[in-house]
């Protein structure tokens, strides 16, 4: 065989040269010889996923269309599709049209995927399906998805995950539409994600209403292992909810999302699921005993204090992100019951004192990710919080840890030498504080960091400052002098020992524009490419109330250096976030 | 340090093992045996082919080593071909695709995708026919089959 023969018949040959081929030209080269038929129709549609929301690949228009002759010629080759995500109304009746026993997942999160057309997909020949997710699903569907669930679909019998979000734009959503939901999911489902966005009808209050719904005859959700809901939708199925959750005796995962402030009605039910009292009625026996992973968001903290202390089983995650920021002690106290068992915790909106945040630590000794938004006291005259070098050092333990806000009080003690530095290795860094250089010692301890996130003020004024101040003169603004500010000149290489580091983010304080903590330029990333094999995200907060449009020449270093990085690095990315958003949740 | 290959064809060829080790499976053939003097045998290599492979390896011998990216986009890499590289692949098309054969048994990603890429310019453009006459390829279709397969094609050929 020739040299030209061999090479058409190594497919990873072929997609090489494809790879510098126009899809016109692949066809062509469809029909020039039966061995070349085999290699480039493989090229051909193979690389048609049918997994991305605008199909990637696909030969689309620029309206979006699909080319009739595409279809037919796709079906043929293409054998199977695992997973769909179905966002046009082309693909959707290309699928509704279509035999796909092979699915096994599928997605919508349009408004072009309604139940109807789900269930034709469904009932077409699809044995398989595992995962589904309807994100905007219109009133009028939910009535038809509920039914369908009652009726036991087949093709709903291998599914696992079900996510269902609710869209009731003006008109009350029924909720006995959703409690025949609830009532009858598929048994082996092991996930649910489900929300309604848009307030539904109000639940009457009634003792009759409460005993109907736990008259309902047990359906053992024994597989389901994971349910989130937002608190709307369990305003609407209050009752069924707790039925609900009596069948979900083995649920390791409780996430409630609240999205209206109304939550007392929401959280009390919760309380009561979260008990270990059993329902006379079909022979439960409540509670959630395998209980391991709780999160509450949103709504009043007064209301989720009952199903906290509701929860029996030691818990490994917990995540509280309140609206009205309770008080790290009403935190703690609650959790002392976990302190041997939880590894990560989330806090968010928490206010807490100097103490308060440094007892978590010396609490949780299994503490290994620990994010927390700590919020200053509102009130004009209540110091700020702070902590200091010294609070840092149980810290060396964690693998993940997120501050996002401390502020560090100087003290004025620029004669206090760090004792871990000799001399010549503090005249390194001529421009940094002793403070500055301890506190980069001690995140230097924290060699299994993975997701470092500080953002250090400095309270103290300046000598200078002190001088001229006069009790005419303003009071200097409370943040300046930022040493910790991951340059070299600062003290970047002491932090050599972080290999592990993926993420690193940063940002100004939000209250004040002019603040900036990083100086990250062409050296510092040079360094870091060296030190931190790892890092594969330097993340960019922007202060709240800078404009977008606002680009100061630190972060015009930052860029640049960083696109030098990512010709080196291609999984590195520079992304910008705003502060105080959800943080992603990290992996364990 | 010179390292000797052997081709198909018993010729040996001395090359510096720097230069060697373009080919990734010489350099790991080199790390399992040690340093040793004996030549590496490489059976489907041609002593033609062996010497513009070594030409090539040569000139490159200070190019960074290609990191393989599986996440790489492989359709946002650019299709351009260095001009040394282009007047290197101006050879007949017997050798082209042995150069192209060679380079994957050898491992050597750089010639390899150099080697594609010629291929592929060669064949952009094209019609069928002219497809069939620039690489010397006897049709084997019937005019029923190509015709059904340009009509099932027929989206991708508009593009």
């Amino acid at each position: 065989m020739s040299g030209v023969e061999t090479v058409f018949f190594i497919q990873h040959l072929v997609t090489s040269i494809c790879q510098g081929l126009q899809t016109g030209d692949i066809a062509c080269c469809a029909r020039v010889r039966r061995a070349w038929n085999i290699a480039f129709t493989y090229e051909l549609y193979w690389h048609q996923e049918v997994t991305d929301q605008k199909y990637k690949d696909w030969p689309l228009g620029d309206d979006w269309t699909i080319p009739q002759s595409f279809i037919p010629s796709l079906c043929r080759h293409k054998s199977s599709f695992s997973a769909v995500s179905a966002n046009s109304p082309e693909f959707l009746s290309f699928l509704v049209h279509q035999s796909i026993s092979t699915l096994t997942r599928l997605t919508s999160k349009n408004r072009f995927m309604n139940i109807p057309s789900v269930t034709k997909i469904l009932e077409n020949n699809v044995d398989s399906l595992e995962e589904l997710t309807l994100i905007r699903v219109r009133r009028q569907d939910v009535f038809e998805f509920s039914r369908l669930v009652k009726g036991g679909m087949a093709p709903l019998k291998h599914l696992t995950r079900l996510t269902f979000y609710c869209v009731s734009t003006t008109n009350p959503l029924p909720t006995t539409m959703l409690d025949t939901l609830l009532t009858h999911l598929p048994l082996q489902l092991e996930t649910l994600d489900a929300a309604v966005y848009e307030p539904t009808q109000r639940i009457p209050e009634s003792e009759q209403a409460e005993a109907a719904a736990l008259s309902i005859p047990a359906r053992p959700y024994t597989a389901l292992r994971s349910v989130k809901f937002d608190l709307n939708l369990l305003y609407c199925v209050k009752n069924h909810f707790l039925w609900f959750l009596r069948q979900c005796s083995n649920l390791k995962d409780l996430h409630l999302a609240c999205t209206s402030f109304d939550s007392g009605i929401l959280f009390a039910t919760a309380q009561k699921l979260l008990e270990n009292n059993g329902n006379p009625c079909d022979g439960s026996t409540g509670g959630l005993p395998y209980l391991e992973s709780f999160s509450v968001s949103g709504g009043r903290w007064s209301d989720s204090v009952a199903c906290l202390n509701a929860i029996s089983s030691p818990l490994k995650f917990l995540s509280i992100s309140q609206g009205s920021g309770p008080r790290m002690s009403q935190v703690l106290d609650m959790l002392h019951r976990h302190r041997g068992s939880l590894e990560v915790l989330t806090l968010n909106r928490v206010q807490g004192s100097n103490e308060e945040m440094r007892s978590v630590f010396q609490l949780f000794p299994r503490l290994r990710v620990y994010r927390t938004n700590t919020v200053y006291n509102n009130r004009a005259n209540a110091p700020p919080l702070h902590l200091t070098i010294a609070d840092l050092s149980p810290w060396a333990c964690f693998q993940s840890l997120t501050i996002l806000q401390i502020e560090l009080v100087s003290k004025g003690d620029e004669q206090d030498q760090p004792p871990s530095l000799d001399p010549a290795a503090l005249s390194l860094y001529p421009l940094a504080r002793s403070e500055t250089l301890q506190l980069y010692l001690h995140f230097s301890n924290l060699i299994a960091l993975e997701w470092l996130q500080v953002t250090i003020t400095d309270m103290a004024p300046s000598l200078e400052e002190e001088s001229t101040a006069s009790s005419i003169t303003p009071a200097p603004p409370p943040y300046r002098r930022l040493g910790f500010e991951y340059s070299l000149e600062s003290g970047l290489p002491i932090l050599n020992s972080l290999k592990r580091l993926k993420t690193l983010t940063f940002g100004p304080p939000w209250t004040h524009p002019s603040a900036h903590d990083c100086r990250i330029r062409q050296q510092e990333i040079e360094w870091i490419e060296k030190h931190w094999p790892r890092l594969a995200q330097i993340r960019m907060a922007k202060g709240k109330s800078l404009k977008l449009d606002q680009v100061s020449q630190a972060e015009l270093d930052l860029r640049a250096a960083c696109l030098w990085l990512e010709e080196r690095r291609p999984d590195f990315k520079l992304q910008y976030k705003m502060p105080f958003v959800e943080l992603p949740e990290p992996t364990y | 340090m010179p390292v000797t290959l052997t081709s198909l064809d018993n010729q040996e060829f001395k090359v510096d093992k720097e230069v060697a080790e373009r080919s990734i499976l010489i350099k790991n053939m080199i790390e399992d045996v040690g340093e040793s003097d004996a030549p590496i045998p490489l059976p489907n290599v041609s002593a033609a082919v062996l010497t513009k492979v070594i030409e090539y390896c040569e000139h490159h011998r200070n190019d960074p080593v290609q990191v393989q990216d599986e996440t790489d986009d492989p359709r946002k890499r650019s299709n351009d071909i260095e001009e040394w590289d282009m007047k290197f692949m101006q050879v007949d098309q017997e050798m082209l695709f042995e150069i192209i054969l060679a380079a994957n048994y050898l491992d050597i990603k750089p010639l390899l995708d150099v080697g594609c890429k010629t291929v592929a310019n060669i064949i952009k453009g094209k019609t069928p026919e002219e497809i069939r006459k620039a690489f010397n390829i006897v049709n084997d279709f019937t005019p029923e089959e190509e015709a059904q397969i340009k009509k099932e094609n027929e989206w991708a050929e508009d593009r």
